[in-house]
């Protein structure tokens, strides 16, 4: 009997609180036979303000340190709270106002001029100030990852809401670099906290501040009160979860408890309903890199026959709707991107057993290919290659390592192939030649001064169509060295809820939380 | 000695057991593959600055100083800090522990729940209809993986009615009680069965037994000597199981939490080695190797306590 007594009061409790709910959200959700409406408190951001906004990643945050950025979901989080000067479009080609309402260069492109939107504050209530920009500077620079990002900077004056950057050389790059995440504002001295202090609960101008957070748990984000814009944020709380279950992310979607899943897995997107998949303008690029250091890719012969072999059409069967043939080795879709000025790699096995015949691996050659074990698509794509170049004589073995050993050993140039996706962090093409250049020409080994060369020529060049030259030349470059080789060109993917408005993602996959309203 | 010297020798066993589990933990996250330089300073850091943070973490260092180091650290109670976020790990897993507690001590009220009655039962009804139905559930319980049983509980029970929430924990009493009740279900539908198996084979023993037979010829039957006689006896094996299943659950936790995305130990772990924040990943695992020999050592003296003949036999 006391058992049972037990058992019943557990349930009971259980369905009191279930049926109690939780009457402190301002958010309810309500299954409306297969659509989930979303019913929304207002408060004084505007009529299609407040609200909470849950967002779902399956990366983990890395923390506040705008340089140690290495996933999405930092760059995404970062620039909510620490905000640029200036942001990115989601056409993936412009550059729109953020803390700056205007810009200016003068004619010779050594000062460019900033004016920051009135009321530009620190979520502490200080205005930002060309102090606060100079300190920040100062802490990009010393970053181990980026901090070459900003050499062109030799100093920092203004007053007032002007903000003026004096540059040592033009830079065509440097707009973008000050629109992504990395070129947030923090406040000088990091407003008097100790470093370690500051990142642990860090103070900025963006139009959220820090509520909780926590490594690989839950962020809570709600409204910088000093904010310039009072309309945003249109949500009076956001939060953003990890979920490293793909069907528990669906499930949170479905139930209306989460109204954003960030990157979706292409291998799952068929399962939601098509009108709640956004799909950025394709953007990423698939590619195997060939170790040109050491034998048989060290031989050019080799490595073009490999891409001859190639069956880019069964990969894009393969991989589905979301992914295309590849245009070339660079993410397009971005500001000065250009193809190459010859046809890209195509199937041709005649031409990739002639090449292999007059190579050093004439007769057939063996090649181990390292891949991210934990990554669906490339697990797929490396089977295809194997089948591939079995064709040719080239016997592929294929290691299915966890992602830093995986990273590890293609940082290290330590595997024959591997195979990697990649994309840009803010809009222009020198992002996606920085990140070619940090991963020795994308895990390949191929030497990269000339690509250095390039890029300084790009970054100083005059006209966009002298930029799309020299990006062509690299494209050119790339399919004449075929040391790393563009399997396949693809979309990111978002899931989102169909009442929400204001949601636009750059091609990318990185979007802004302050502009999204629940309801619409 | 008897009892109290056989607790105070079993507490004085788990020292060089600590001290093999510290020594197992480091050297498994030694072996394991990756550059921790490369974790802390950034994908696109050179090698000047890999360099820098070995020599700052001492990554350079000897095995066995980096060793002593991690040893005399955690003595006292400094598991070092994370990778990532900078903050102590003793802090980040003291974030997550309760939401843990919460489901593990959910999850065995509920297994308890289910299984002593069921275990009772069963052996009170041996070979008949009841016990072969709840041998069968229990095998159904078994042959049921918890990540499949949490999502079937997902999509049948929460989607559904609405009544709790497809994932998440949340911050009132009520709310926190909605949130742990299914995936604590989950968990109770995993272990009951061990725990009917187990409290129904001992309770068949004890009923065979001599002084049962006694006890009922001297007119004591029913309830009170199920109670009193029966399950008293059979309780000491029960504990050992209960413990042991602890120790199950502690790692079904793992799954519970990464299938429902609640915000504990289990899912730190998941998520810092995922990250390969080594030492996040060195501080859970080193939680859960002391919570098991926590939790046996306590089950060892509960059944000392219980069980008069432990003296004897050790």
């Amino acid at each position: 009997m006391r058992f049972r007594t037990a058992i019943a009061l557990m349930v009971l409790m259980a369905l009191l609180a279930a049926a109690c709910g939780d009457s402190s959200s301002d958010t309810t959700t309500a299954d409306t036979g297969g659509t989930t409406e979303t019913t929304v408190s207002t408060d004084d951001r505007g009529d299609a303000g407040g609200g909470t906004l849950t967002a779902v990643r399956f990366e983990s945050f890395d923390g506040w340190v705008l340089d140690s950025a290495a996933a999405y979901s930092s760059y995404q989080t970062h620039q909510a709270v620490i905000e640029p000067l200036m942001r990115f479009g989601a056409d993936g080609q412009s550059i729109e106002p953020g803390l700056a309402e205007s810009w200016d260069y003068d004619p010779d492109g050594l000062t460019i001029t900033f004016t920051l939107h009135e009321g530009a504050n620190f979520s502490n209530g200080d205005p930002v100030t060309a102090e606060d920009v100079a300190f920040s500077l100062d802490i990009w620079n010393a970053g181990p990852n980026f901090g070459g990002s900003w050499d062109a900077i030799v100093g920092v004056t203004g007053e007032g809401q002007e903000i003026v950057l004096e540059l040592a050389y033009p830079d065509n790059t440097l707009m973008a670099v000050l629109a992504s995440s990395i070129s947030g504002i923090m406040p000088k001295d990091f407003a008097g906290m100790t470093e370690d202090d500051y990142y642990n609960d860090p103070i900025g101008a963006g139009a959220f501040v820090v509520d909780e957070w926590s490594i690989g748990g839950r962020i809570v984000l709600t409204p910088n009160e000093f904010y310039y814009d009072p309309e945003r944020p249109y949500v009076d709380e956001l939060i953003l979860d990890v979920v490293t279950d793909e069907t528990e992310r669906q499930i949170l979607f479905d139930s209306g408890e989460a109204q954003i899943i960030e990157y979706l897995s292409p291998t799952v997107a068929p399962q939601y309903d098509p009108a709640d998949v956004y799909v950025c303008t394709v953007h990423s690029v698939e590619h195997i890199g060939l170790n040109v250091l050491r034998p048989p890719f060290d031989d050019p012969l080799v490595r073009r026959a490999v891409a001859y072999a190639i069956d880019y059409d069964a990969i894009d069967a393969a991989l589905g709707e979301y992914f295309g043939l590849p245009s070339g080795i660079l993410s397009p879709n971005i500001l000065n991107w250009a193809p190459p000025s010859k046809p890209y790699f195509s199937r041709d096995l005649d031409m990739a057993n002639d090449l292999l015949a007059q190579s050093s691996a004439a007769g057939g050659t063996s090649a181990e290919l390292i891949y991210d074990a934990g990554n669906a698509l490339d697990t797929l794509v490396v089977q295809i290659i194997q089948a591939n170049l079995a064709e040719i004589g080239i016997d592929v073995s294929l290691s299915a390592l966890e992602t830093g050993a995986f990273l590890d050993r293609a940082f290290s140039i330590d595997a024959d192939m591997t195979i990697w996706n990649y994309g840009a962090i803010s809009p222009n093409i020198s992002d996606p030649l920085i990140w070619i250049y940090a991963t020795g020409w994308l895990f390949s080994g191929q030497e990269t001064d000339t690509l250095f060369d390039q890029f300084l020529a790009y970054a100083d060049a005059a006209t966009n169509a002298d930029m799309q030259a020299i990006i062509t030349e690299v494209q050119d470059g790339a399919i004449d060295e075929a040391a790393a080789i563009a399997v396949a060109e693809g979309s990111y993917l978002h899931a989102v809820n169909q009442n929400l408005t204001g949601f636009e993602s750059a091609p990318w996959g990185l979007y802004y939380y302050d502009t999204i309203a629940l309801g619409g | 000695m008897g009892r109290f010297g056989f607790v105070a020798r079993r507490l004085l066993q788990t020292i060089p057991m600590l001290f093999g589990i510290v020594l197992v933990v480091f050297l498994v996250l030694q072996i394991t593959p990756g550059d921790p330089a490369r974790q802390i300073a950034g994908l696109r850091a050179s090698e000047a600055d890999l360099e820098e943070v070995r020599q700052e973490l001492g990554l350079n260092d000897p095995i066995i100083a980096q060793y002593g180091r991690y040893v005399g650290n955690v003595l006292q109670g400094d598991l070092g800090y994370s990778y990532k976020s900078r903050k102590p790990v003793a802090d980040i897993i003291g974030d997550r522990i309760s939401v843990t507690v919460w489901l593990l001590s959910t999850g065995v009220l509920m297994t308890l729940l289910i299984s002593v009655p069921l275990g009772v039962i069963a052996a009170l009804r041996k070979d008949r209809m009841a016990d072969h139905a709840i041998r069968g559930f229990g095998l159904l319980g078994l042959s049921m993986p918890a990540f499949w049983t949490g999502v079937i509980l997902l999509l049948l029970v929460a989607l559904p009615t609405g009544w709790f929430p497809a994932g998440g924990f949340g911050d009132t009493f009520g709310e926190k009680l909605r949130a742990i009740f299914l995936p604590a279900l989950t968990l109770a539908i995993g272990s009951s069965p061990f725990i009917i198996r187990g409290l129904r084979a001992a309770m068949i023993s004890v009923m065979e037994s001599d002084y049962i037979s006694t006890a009922r010829s001297i007119g004591v039957a029913g309830g009170r000597l199920v109670r009193r006689f029966v399950l008293r006896n059979a309780a000491g094996p029960g504990v050992t199981l209960v413990a042991i299943e602890i120790g199950y659950l502690l790692f079904g936790a793992v799954v519970i939490e990464t299938t429902f995305a609640l915000p504990g130990v289990g899912q730190g772990l998941v998520i810092a080695a995922q990250g390969r924040d080594l030492p996040s990943v060195q501080g859970y695992t080193l939680l859960f190797a002391l919570v098991v020999v926590a939790v046996y050592l306590l089950s060892d003296i509960v059944t000392a306590i219980l069980d008069p003949r432990v003296e004897i036999d050790t």
